[in-house]
């Protein structure tokens, strides 16, 4: 019998009894399922206030105004928050530091503030306690400590770096006890404090005049990431580099790696380390003559630089003399240049004079006092690496009897674990006072638990001038029994023998905080009716701010004796070796505060697109040197350790270094999805994932010695490469057609062509034709070439067309003034300047944040399953003269008009509404996925499984947008809640929506303003103006989806070409 | 050895057919049997009809978001004692249940509420935007004030809150009385004094349809 015969024969048979059965069965089965989830909701509960506070209504989005303490900045904040808790930060528009803008790393703060790994409770000895116990052994031991003879501390305080009233009242605290503080801070700012005191007499670190500058030169300064006062920097930097009236600022950028800020830069110099001195000598010679300085100024520096030849160092900087010549020329006109020199990838020995070099520079080219101001003096420079190592070296020999160790993740921020752990074994006692754990607070004996930014009071003072004011905007999170950190000092104060009046009358520290301003700033403030009148408005508006004028500097070069400006090292190009290069980023730094947090971890960095990992970045040249691919797992090691990192192969790194990132290597906590990913139960928040623990990339500290002597860390030493065979699956968001690698002949290290392939998504305009308004389209010749993917070249999907067929397709069958869809009173647009935009990342925060998006992971994110409704798309295409230029901008929804996604969609979960929004219903959907296949931006994101919020991550999801489940297409509906919001208003008063009453999530965030949303209908609002712009363009528009996204071309400078 | 076959196959067959079954649906009925509504104890046995019907309060004098929220809010244990503070009840069961609520102030306890109304969560329902047009309260939730306790049966029949329902009365050309409002029954104790501010509509008006407005 053959297997049909027996099959059919079966059916004949059995059919009818199992058929019967089983329709039977699945009859039951199915009305049971109907019973069960659709017509019984299980009944909910209504949880009224016991108390409310007055005047609250409920479900309202109020705005506290607060401050950030995520890095020394400074930054306002605005904490949206909605029944008792926070669900979103943004700037404060009225404080001077960051004028309503956020960075990326200060809204994940939240994440913070909602981590799975908060402290719940007191801990002693790994068992939880209460605070009244821990606080009073801890009394008794300070006592203890404080009996003891001899004159030296016995007492030691590690904290970030802040200037703060709860680190003043830290001092009073330590000054009782004979107690020691040290303040951590990963930057070199120390070194810069070192040659502005030397050079200058200022003692600071300096303000940038940016916004005036014509000219900007950054000597390694990522001043857009992490160096300096970053959304304040990205502010001025909008108004220095946008195109305004035929006019744009001229910024280069010289370092050995490609950083975001070198990627804005309209030049940059990729040199070794030690190139970026070589440079500031260089235009400083240059500079001399013509320079307005004293002569006798110009006789000494003439001195000092008689070594320097310009035409050799330009030649090894790979610089043409006509470029040089115009970077310096535009530079020395007095008050138009500032130079920036900083950034963990200066911090190595070959820019050791790096900041007096640059500071010299700054002198002769007129810039000192004009646009670099003191006065100012930012809060950011903590202790230097002398004095951290010097309490290291204490803390081994068993001088402290307590440490208290207040939210620096010290084993992570310093190299040399070993000689940590040992020196942390010396002291008695180790006392973390963290919010939430981490590798730290794993080895403290006791863990006292001190509220977040957004629990606490506090007053920050980051510049002279900005007293920035904290308060607690929710209670604590139930079940989280913390204490700000000023509340515990004050307690803690209270248990010693000399308790202090100012102890005992203070109950908490907010009113500590209220008598010291009450002493120290009301009498300053003019125009309040007392101190309560005072106090309120200072905390509704954030803080209380002055003007403060700059302080003029006076230059003194005697200090250039003891210098060594000739600089031979880097002209010694030294090819065997390789050397490190640290970086920081939008996303992580040196600090390494920002672990545990989803959102950092799976958002790209903007120029490499990887997430979920650290990585090294070779060049194409070192790569094929070592025969290693892109991808390829590589050993790196240098005298004191090694790891294991994938090769990330492009050419934005010199090939005498090898650049990887810093602050990485951080423990996280992560549902663990995969390994139950075979059950038949569903996850739900009964029945949730257990979560496991993670390590997010290495941490290159692991790589140095520590360095004792010395004003910062330093981040270099020399690196061996070697190859483990390993391939590995890097999570990259950059989505290139990975097949036409092979077709690339000169790509040994298979790399691949990451441009955009002749689509002109982010298109670059040249500042003479958007000044004489003939812009082409350059570089996406649409009405000559046809769209195809099989194209015969890799790195172009379009194919050109004879004459003929072109004269016929000319216009692709639609006329501009088509109106696919009529739209009245709204259709909300948007429009993004690329010009302004610098791919930090902060708008994708703030998407995370406003409408509930769940963080994948990593192996999903491998497949692509990432569901960011917002994205930086970066691209590396060459121009007319074979430099390669980074374009990148943000990409969401475009909301068509006459959108593929829609006309797929079987059940109309998604159409087009009458505000011209692509709409998503998300109970409507049933997951065909046809709308996405269809989508040719490619935004949507599909739910591949019911992701998960740990508590209390929960807390934080926005009750106006649905979470979505399994099954279900997501994307951007241009914050839809937020329209619907704006519109109930206006409609209950009568009226239509005013321009700029309507404020998207990225938008309220964007610290360059390069994002405006309105209503294209109204022909007076903000965006239809944008719509005007010469630069503006759609992307892809020969496929006639009619977008709602208006993109303005970035503009190239001409001041270099 | 046919029939055996067969009976193998039936055998399988079911034992598939009980697994799916275990776990399409099992997984709902074992978690959430016993709270479908029908067994809904409120903590307090609140008397709608005593309150409004009797004693001629408003819906919104504890219900008093309503106008400025979406949610109508649900009133504090503060607000309930305001009144019974003094208001000790007539019957001895009526002052068994104002007894609880002073327990819970003193207790610092908030009452946990039985959601009678409720729409899924994928649905943003405004109670200001119905409140704003005209619409009174008995619109949507029946005549509550008539009841004593309500329970979702008692208007499941006329008032499904499906999403048929909701949309049948979003389509209806709503005529336009002389305030430019919605021309339905506005009750008394609800006061008119908002209606009257609103500015006037031409024609008349309707609901939006657009999905968003409800599920975004």
């Amino acid at each position: 019998m053959t297997k049909k015969q027996k099959r059919s024969e079966q059916k004949e048979a059995g059919s009818k009894i199992v058929r019967r059965d089983f329709f039977k069965l699945a009859a039951v089965s199915g009305a049971s399922v109907a019973v069960a989830s659709c017509n019984n909701d299980p009944v909910e509960e209504l949880l009224p206030y016991i108390n409310p506070p007055a005047d609250l209504v409920a479900g309202k989005i109020y705005k506290f105004a607060s401050s950030c303490q995520q890095c020394a900045a400074g930054c306002g904040v605005r904490a949206r928050v909605v029944d008792g808790r926070v669900i979103g930060v943004e700037g404060n528009p009225d404080h001077p530091i960051n004028k309503g803008a956020l960075c990326a790393i200060g809204q994940s703060s939240l994440q913070e503030l909602y981590s799975p790994v908060r402290i719940k409770s007191p801990v002693m000895g790994g068992e939880a306690d209460t605070w009244e116990n821990l606080l009073n052994s801890l009394g008794e031991k300070i006592e203890q400590a404080r009996a003891e003879k001899g004159e030296a501390p016995k007492i030691l305080y590690i904290g970030p770096t802040r200037r703060s009233a709860s680190v003043d009242l830290l001092t009073d605290f330590l000054k009782r006890v004979n107690g020691e503080r040290v303040f951590y801070e990963g930057n070199p700012y120390r070194s810069l404090l070192s040659a502005n005191k030397d050079m200058f007499g200022k003692d600071e670190v300096p303000a940038y005049n940016i916004k005036k500058a014509r000219t900007l030169i950054s000597f390694g300064a990522d001043f857009l990431e992490s160096w300096h006062s970053v959304v304040e920097n990205s502010d001025a930097y909008g108004e220095f580099h946008a195109y305004k009236d035929g006019k744009k600022g001229f910024h280069a950028h010289i370092s050995p790696h490609l950083s975001l800020t070198a990627s804005n830069a309209d030049k940059w110099v990729n040199c070794s380390p030690g190139g970026e001195v070589q440079l500031a000598l260089l235009l400083t010679k240059f500079l001399l003559d013509k320079s307005s300085i004293s002569a006798k100024d110009k006789k000494i520096i003439r001195g000092k630089l008689s070594k320097v030849n310009i035409a050799k160092g330009i030649k090894e900087l790979d610089l043409s003399m006509a470029q040089f010549k115009k970077i310096a020329n535009s530079f020395g006109v007095q008050g138009h240049g500032v130079a920036i020199s900083g950034g963990v990838s200066v911090s190595n020995l070959e820019n050791a004079s790096l900041h007096y070099a640059v500071n010299m520079l700054n002198y002769v080219g007129g810039a000192l006092n004009k646009t670099i101001q003191f006065g100012a003096d930012y809060a950011f420079a903590g202790s230097s690496a002398e004095q951290m190592a010097s309490v290291v070296s204490k803390m081994e020999e068993g001088q402290y009897d307590i440490l208290f160790i207040h939210e620096i993740n010290l084993l992570e921020v310093l190299p040399n674990k070993e000689l940590l752990r040992k020196a942390l074994g010396g002291v008695d006692m180790v006392v973390g006072l963290f919010a939430t754990y981490n590798e730290t607070s794993e080895i403290c004996q006791m863990l006292l638990p001190v509220g977040t930014a957004f629990e606490s009071f506090d007053a920050l003072n980051p510049k002279v001038g900005v007293y920035s004011l904290q308060q607690p905007v929710m209670a604590n999170i139930p079940g989280i029994d913390s204490r700000s950190f000023g509340d515990v000092l004050l307690s803690l104060g209270s248990k010693l023998s000399d308790a202090k009046e100012a102890d005992v009358k203070f109950a908490t520290f907010q009113d500590w905080l209220k008598a010291k301003w009450e002493k120290e700033i009301y009498p300053q403030a003019k125009g309040y009716l007392n101190f309560t009148d005072f106090w309120h408005k200072s905390l509704q508006n954030g803080g209380y701010f002055k003007r403060v004028n700059p302080t003029k500097a006076s230059v003194s070069l005697s200090c250039l004796k003891d210098i060594d400006l000739t600089n031979d090292k880097s002209v010694k190009k030294s090819e065997e070796k390789l050397k490190l290069v640290a970086f920081n980023s939008n996303l992580a730094n040196i600090n390494a505060n920002t672990g545990n947090r989803g959102w950092l971890a799976e958002i790209p960095h903007p120029i490499s697109q990887l997430t979920w990992d650290s990585w090294v970045e070779m060049h194409p040249d070192t790569a094929a040197k070592h025969s290693i691919k892109h991808g390829d797992e590589v050993e790196i090691s240098s005298k004191q350790g090694s790891f294991k990192l994938p090769a990330y192969v492009y050419h934005g790194v010199n090939p005498s270094v090898l650049a990887i990132p810093a602050g990485m290597g951080l423990a996280m906590q992560f549902p663990n999805y995969s390994a139950r990913r075979n059950l038949i139960l569903p996850f739900t928040s009964d029945r949730p994932n257990e979560m496991i623990d993670l390590k997010v990339g290495k941490n290159l500290l692991n790589l140095l010695p520590f360095s004792s002597g010395g004003d910062d860390l330093l981040l270099s030493t020399e690196l061996n490469i070697k190859k483990t065979g390993v391939k590995i699956a890097l999570a990259e968001a950059d989505g290139q057609w990975r097949d036409d690698i092979k077709a690339l002949r000169d790509d040994s290290a298979q790399y691949g062509d990451r441009g955009q392939k002749g689509r002109g998504l982010f298109r670059r305009a040249s500042l003479q034709d958007v000044k004489s308004g003939k812009m082409d389209e350059k570089g996406h010749h649409l009405r000559d070439r046809y769209y195809t993917v099989k194209s015969g070249s890799p790195t172009d999907f379009y194919d050109n067309v004879d004459e003929q067929v072109k004269a016929e397709n000319i216009g692709y069958g639609f006329k501009p003034n088509d109106n696919p869809v009529f739209h009245k009173p709204y259709r909300f647009e948007m429009s993004v300047d690329l010009d302004r935009c610098t791919g930090c990342s902060s708008c994708i925060v703030a998407c995370y944040a406003e409408n509930n998006i769940p963080v994948v992971g990593k192996e999903r994110f491998v497949l692509h399953r990432q569901m960011s409704w917002i994205r930086i798309e970066r691209y590396f295409d060459k121009d007319e003269k074979g430099e390669i230029k980074t374009n990148l901008g943000p990409s969401a929804c475009q909301q068509c008009d006459n959108a593929g996604c829609e006309t797929v969609c079987p059940v109309y979960a998604t159409y087009h509404n009458p505000d011209g929004l692509n709409a998503q219903v998300y109970n409507r959907c049933v997951g065909t996925r046809y709308c996405a296949n269809n989508c040719i931006y490619k935004q949507r994101r599909f739910n591949w499984r019911t992701y998960e919020f740990p508590y209390p991550l929960n807390l934080q999801l926005n009750p106006a947008v649905t979470v979505r489940t399994k099954g279900v297409m997501e994307k951007c509906t241009f914050c839809v809640q937020r329209i619907q919001e704006a519109k109930a208003t206006a409609k209950s008063e009568g009226r239509l929506v005013v321009d700029g009453e309507i404020v998207t999530a990225c938008q309220s965030v964007c610290p360059t303003k390069a994002i405006t949303f309105g209503n294209g209908v109204d022909a007076n609002s903000k965006i239809s103006q944008k719509k005007k712009d010469i630069r503006g363009y759609h992307q892809l528009a020969e496929l006639n989806y009619r977008p709602a996204i208006t993109y303005l071309s970035k503009v190239d400078s001409d001041e270099i070409n | 050895m046919l029939i055996k076959g067969i009976r193998v196959f039936v055998i399988s067959g079911m034992l598939t057919l009980g697994l799916m079954l275990i776990s399409f649906s099992g997984y709902s009925f074992i978690e959430y049997s016993s709270e479908y509504y029908g067994d809904i104890e409120q903590p307090i046995g609140f008397n709608h009809k005593v309150h409004v019907e009797d004693n001629g309060m408003s819906c919104e004098a504890c219900h008093s978001q309503a106008r400025h929220s979406d949610s109508a809010g649900t009133p504090s244990v503060r607000s309930c004692i305001g009144c019974h503070v003094s208001i000790k009840g007539t019957s001895e069961e009526q002052q068994k249940e104002i007894a609880k609520i002073t327990a819970y102030w003193r207790a610092e306890e908030p009452i946990l509420w039985k959601k009678i109304h409720d729409v899924p969560d994928f649905v943003k329902f405004s109670h200001k935007a119905h409140l704003d047009v005209g619409f009174d309260c008995s619109s949507c939730h029946g005549e509550v004030s008539k009841t004593v306790m309500p329970v979702p049966q008692s208007f499941k029949g006329e008032i499904p809150l499906s999403m048929g329902w909701c949309v049948t009365c979003h389509r209806t050309d709503w005529a336009v009385d002389e305030n430019g409002k919605i021309a339905i029954p506005v009750r008394e104790t609800r006061g008119g004094t908002v209606v009257a501010e609103a500015p006037p509509v031409a024609g008349h008006i309707n609901g939006p349809v657009d999905c968003l407005v409800c599920h975004d």
